[in-house]
């Protein structure tokens, strides 16, 4: 149903006083008086005619009423024959004036109508913003993707390529051509989930414990230099409150005349200040891994605390967080990819994309990150 | 591995280390401290007191006595006691006053207070090892036996009673720091402290005893060294506190006063030892040797094992007395009666003791250490060590009927290496003066054979079997010197590309189409269950041996089953709008060429055992996006719909639908499509199959997806720029009444193709179905766009003629009528 708006109301009562504005101009142009006398009256009535105008269409009615084809001073114009022939000059030069003050007065009118009209439209109720946008829904990036895409996205702005491998591969990629001794405890820092060899012999086939396999790859299809980071899958048989069987690894590898540890720890101080803050600083410290040597662990100063709260949520009072494991590629490892390492040395280094999502969003358990919960991935 | 602070105090001889510069040097050398532990710090009040009488309390019903006690300083005291074994009057006692914080025992601990027991009030308490977290004796008091005066500190007679325990995760590279003797050499290589290393007091007083003389035989390659001594007139009864607390702290129970030092000078030397009771022996002999197929032997576990001629025990002629560097048997022991005593130590075969260790499924502290390499030069410290601690503890005297053997192999020469100075700035990026090298190889008990101007040669330690090359001393002095001193240097750019890729920007860019759609990302497992893949009418072509549990063995040959695991859960949880992808591998048959083929590595870089495909998978359940009115459930056309948006967000690619080709089978059969690009198949877009709502409990209209990324990818085109013209277009509307068994999609097409090149688009915008129209028809409206040539303007005339064309076309194609 339409109703009756504002607008409506005020046509009513302007139809109303338009009678009563026409009745004056009928009356100003009554032939008892002089011709001038006539137009003087008509003089009289010209602002308050436009005075009281509303809009356009009233604003065209009272122009017309003045100067339309039966307007009062088009009418008095035919009277000029009543004239002595010395008022003639007088009485045109008067009807030109009033026309003018016409014209101005109706222009001043249109002006009026036209604010007062805006006014009008600004004055309308006003929408209420609270009620919802009309939107579409926005996804969410797995929080895994948004840190391995940043962390990726670092490594690129320094010059390295991005590589990658297969999710499953051979004993030989993983192990073996890594220089990880047979029957070693060191086999036990990996925890291996073998596949089924589906009663093939020869070499056994794995889920890749860590993205080397990659890097293995990587020196095996080309030679130096190589400069590339290899983010991926991996996955290990450990399941605790602090390990899934699979994460999200990114690991680097540079192999080129010259390398020292030197770039390795400029290579991982850049990275730590980029991803945690410029004011970061870097401690390296001994380690071991098969297939680094010398093996280092690089530490960035916590980027919440800085050491100074032993209670600090992040780095446990440590000061420190780990930023990854990493070292100089062990010969056997160059020897075992075709590459010279009297010629070349290399560095390598891997580190974790889960705890590094856990810490920046805060993740409580490692299980959250793969249980898809729509709640969870909402939530950040 | 738990190493005790002050332990390494008095192996260094010095106090004025501080714990927090042993952990942080240990930590930056590579032996990271992850803990420390400060205990006994509540023992500073706690003194030795002298019982002077004792009375039974006279109104308990519990067996409690009043003992009045001498704390020195002439105070006396009467406390309220329970314990059982109250020294008569002159024994030695630990008196906690009020005010001293004691353990329970059960992980917690409380401050005493004065307070009436059983009406009689009590100023402290006398204390047992467990109140005192000295060791695990509750049962009773701790009685002192060395003699100490009245009112003597705790920590003054034994000051090891504070310590700090500093847990050390010591990698498999370094056996060595599995003893405090090998912690001990690093901390002074790394503060600059002189250190001996342990020197057992030569023992004088020796017995002649030929009849006690045995005969110790290696007849397996597995045991190098195996050290052997013999020891009488043993007293075995109870440690004395400083060892008990000692082992106690190392997370070691207290036994008896032989097996204790056994402990003890394991945890010292790092070298594990055995102590047998020499009457046990048959024939007064033992040898290592490889066991027999299905010889049996219960371990001190108490478990039988059946062995194999893989394993090696340590056995007298008659039995098996111990599987060789892992664990006793049963029955060889020392007992409280035992006297006389078999000392050995030995040195066995890494590798085989760690697949003994596997294989039998025994993790001990033996096995632990043998099997990352224990120097083979310790067994005879050990014995002298163990001998001198034996003489202390137990009275008993060594029969000078020492013995020996090597096994049939000899033990390698001890290694040497040369390094160049050249190569250790190389690959440090830093230079060590040669003083400094000097001196580290030196502290880490390295020999020094040679020098000259470039190279310096050594004679590796035999307790480090991880140094065998020049780059192993490289590290050594790199850790020691301080790899916090590495400075920073650019890595020159060198212009490298990768030689292996696959799709990973690809699959970046595709989930941030999806998630700009508005779709949220899954991340599922890469294994899950076969029974969840049957679901979906899939199956696995690869499954891991050694899985988790049953419901991660399988490799997954779709996404979808994952996809809908997770919206069933979602749904469950009441969520009513479910939007979820996946971009992610799956694994769908086995790759059976050989990797070691020569030619293999390069060409197939990106080949695994596996063949692995990246697919695109998504899940749509709930309304469509809107508010304040009903816009319905999403129904296979929002699926549809997603991928078209995605391949033009991605691709600027095209789309077609169909029900060609074999319906999946989570399809619902009434509702899926077959997706193209062209000739090219991207996968199938459907309702979710009725069938399996019920298990998932997902409501109807669920739309579910799955696409290969690769051939979605393979769709795009080099793009072509249009010029715009400036002038207008033109649009026409045509309704058609047609029946409904011609595909909407083929009319539009129909239209287009008889509109003339001119015709840039052919929209449906609206459809009718119902009252007023035949059976089986429905009414469709297109839209119909015109785009001018360049500067030629498009005329009515024209136009209408096309339409007309287009028309006619769709009138004689599909009998339609134009309304």
């Amino acid at each position: 149903m339409r109703s009756i708006g504002l607008w409506d109301a005020a046509k009513i009562t302007d139809a109303t006083r338009f009678q009563s504005l026409a009745a004056v101009v009928t009356t100003a142009g009554r032939m008892t008086s002089t011709p001038m006398e006539a137009l003087d009256a008509i003089e009289r009535e010209v602002q308050d005619a436009f005075a009281s105008v509303r809009d356009e269409h009233e604003l065209r009615s009272v122009h017309a009423k003045f100067l339309g084809k039966e307007g009062s001073l088009t009418l008095i114009m035919r009277r000029m024959p009543e004239l002595a022939p010395a008022e003639k000059k007088t009485f045109g030069q008067a009807v030109n004036r009033v026309k003018t003050a016409v014209e101005t007065a109706s222009g001043g009118a249109e002006q009026r109508i036209a604010r007062e009209s805006l006014e009008r439209e600004l004055d309308r109720e006003p929408t209420d913003v609270s009620m919802p946008g009309r939107r579409g829904r926005v996804g969410r990036t797995h929080p895994l993707h948004r840190v391995l895409y940043d962390v990726t996205d670092i490594f690129v702005s320094m010059g390295f390529d991005v590589a990658e491998g297969p999710e499953t591969d051979w004993e030989t990629n993983n192990f073996e051509r890594l220089g990880f001794p047979a029957d070693h405890p060191a086999l036990d820092m990996q925890d291996t989930f073998f596949l089924k060899n589906e009663g093939k012999p020869g070499p056994r086939a794995l889920l890749r414990t860590h993205t080397s396999t990659v890097q293995i790859r990587e020196m095996l299809s080309h030679g130096p230099p190589v400069m590339v980071v290899a983010p991926g899958t991996v996955f290990r048989c450990d399941d605790d409150a602090t390990h899934s069987p699979m994460f999200s690894q990114i690991e680097g590898l540079v192999v080129d005349e010259g390398i020292s540890l030197a770039h390795l720890r400029w290579t991982l101080a850049t990275f730590a200040q980029r991803l945690f803050g410029k004011n970061v600083t870097t401690r390296m410290r001994g380690s071991y891994f098969p297939f680094t040597e010398p093996s280092v662990e690089l530490d960035a100063s916590c980027s919440v605390c800085g050491g100074s709260d032993p209670h600090c949520r992040l780095c446990k009072g440590s000061g420190w967080l780990e930023v990854g494991g990493a070292g100089m590629v062990d010969p056997v490892v160059l020897t075992n990819c075709g590459i010279d390492p009297e010629k070349y040395t290399g560095f390598a280094f891997g580190m974790g994309i889960d705890r590094l999502a856990m810490i920046r969003y805060q993740v409580p358990s490692i299980e959250l990150l793969y249980s898809n919960d729509v709640r969870f991935l909402r939530s950040l | 591995m738990k190493i005790s602070y002050q332990w390494l105090c008095e192996l260094l001889a010095t106090k004025k280390l501080s714990v927090e510069s042993v952990a942080s040097a240990l930590t930056d050398a590579g032996l990271e401290v992850e803990k420390v532990h400060s205990v006994g710090e509540n023992l500073g009040s706690v003194v030795v007191a002298v019982v002077k009488s004792t009375r039974a309390h006279p109104t308990s019903k519990n067996p409690l006595s009043l003992v009045t006690v001498d704390l020195g300083g002439g105070t006396e005291l009467e406390v309220v006691c329970g314990a059982p074994n109250v020294p008569a009057p002159g024994g030695r006692v630990l008196f906690a006053p009020v005010g001293t914080t004691v353990s329970s025992g059960d992980g917690k601990s409380f401050t005493l207070v004065e307070k009436p027991v059983a009406g009689i009030v009590s100023k402290g308490m006398l204390c047992s090892e467990i109140e005192l977290d000295l060791g695990s004796d509750g049962d009773g008091i701790i009685v002192i036996d060395d003699i100490v005066a009245a009112g003597t500190k705790l920590v003054e007679y034994l000051p090891g009673a504070r310590d700090w325990i500093l847990e050390v995760n010591v990698t498999p590279n370094r056996p060595d720091a599995l003893g405090h003797v090998g912690v001990a050499r690093d901390v002074a290589a790394l503060m600059k402290l002189p250190f001996a290393g342990v020197r057992p007091k030569a023992i004088t007083h020796l017995i002649a005893r030929d009849d006690m003389r045995v005969r110790v035989e290696s007849h397996t390659p597995a045991c190098d060294r195996f050290e052997a001594a013999v020891m009488i007139d043993a007293v075995v009864k109870r440690s004395p506190l400083w060892l008990r607390s000692r082992l106690w702290r190392l997370g070691l129970r207290a036994i008896n006063n032989v097996v204790d030092a056994s402990n003890y000078v394991m945890l010292e030397l790092g070298q594990p030892n055995h102590t047998y009771d020499f009457d046990a022996i048959a024939e007064r002999s033992i040898v290592a040797r490889n066991a027999k197929d299905g010889e049996a032997l219960q371990t001190l576990d108490g478990k039988h094992r059946t062995l194999s001629s893989a394993d090696v025990v340590i056995a007298d002629p008659v039995k098996a007395l111990g599987l060789a560097g892992v664990m006793g048997g049963e029955g060889s022991g020392i007992s409280d009666k035992t006297t006389r005593l078999l000392l050995e130590a030995a040195h066995f075969d890494a590798s085989t003791v760690r697949k003994m260790s596997k294989r039998h499924d025994i993790h001990s502290d033996a096995s632990h250490r043998f099997e990352r390499g224990v120097d083979p030069n310790c067994p005879a410290l050990a014995i002298a060590r163990l001998k001198e601690l034996l003489c202390e503890l137990t009275g008993a005297i060594p029969v000078q009927a020492d013995v020996s053997a090597k096994g049939p192999v000899p033990v390698a020469a001890a290694l040497e290496v040369t390094v160049r100075d050249e190569r250790v700035s190389k690959v440090l990026g830093l230079r060590i003066e040669r003083d400094e090298s000097v001196r580290i190889l030196k502290a880490l008990g390295f020999e020094v054979l040679a020098q000259d101007a470039g190279t310096i040669t050594v004679r590796v330690a035999s307790w480090r079997p991880d140094v065998t090359r020049e780059i192993d001393v490289i590290e050594e002095l790199g850790r020691v010197h301080g790899l916090d001193r590495v400075p920073l240097a650019v890595v020159p750019s060198s212009g490298a590309r990768a030689g292996v890729t696959r799709d990973f920007s690809l699959r970046r860019r595709t989930r941030e189409a999806f998630v700009a759609l508005g779709v949220d990302e899954a991340v599922n497992y890469a294994f899950d269950s076969d029974e969840l893949f049957a679901l979906v009418g899939a199956k696995a072509s690869a499954h891991i041996a050694n899985p988790l549990s049953a419901e991660r063995a399988a490799m997954r040959p779709t996404l979808v089953a994952g996809l809908l695991k997770n919206a069933s859960l979602a749904a469950r949880h009441g969520e009513r709008v479910i939007r979820l992808f996946e971009v992610g591998t799956v694994f769908t048959g086995r790759n059976t060429d050989d990797p070691h083929a020569e030619e293999s590595s390069a060409t197939r870089a990106n080949e695994g055992p596996v063949d692995e495909q990246t697919r695109v998978a998504f899940v749509l359940v709930g309304p469509r996006d809107a508010w304040l009115a009903d816009a319905g459930s999403v129904d296979v056309l929002d699926g549809k719909g997603l991928i078209e948006s995605l391949m033009e967000s991605l691709f600027r690619t095209t789309i077609t639908a169909d029900r060609g080709g074999e319906a999946p089978p989570w399809a619902h059969r009434a509702s899926y499509a077959r997706i193209c690009a062209g000739e090219t198949v991207l996968g199938y877009v459907a309702e979710l199959h009725p069938s399996l709502r019920a298990p998932l409990k997902l409501p109807a209209g669920t739309v579910v997806a799955d696409l290969s990324l690769a051939a979605m990818a393979s769709t795009q085109r080099a793009l072509r720029a249009l010029k715009p013209s400036k002038l207008p277009s033109m649009r026409r509307d045509v309704a058609l009444l047609v029946a409904r068994s011609h595909p909407i999609g083929a009319i539009g097409e129909r239209l287009r193709s008889a509109a003339g090149e001119r015709c840039a688009s052919v929209e449906l915008f609206d459809r009718y179905v119902g009252k007023g129209l035949p059976d089986g028809t429905h009414s469709i409206a297109f839209a119909l766009t015109f785009a001018p040539l360049e500067d030629k303007s498009l005329t009515d005339v024209d136009v209408d003629g096309w339409v007309k064309s287009a028309v006619s076309a769709v009138v004689a194609d599909f009998g339609a009528s134009q309304r």
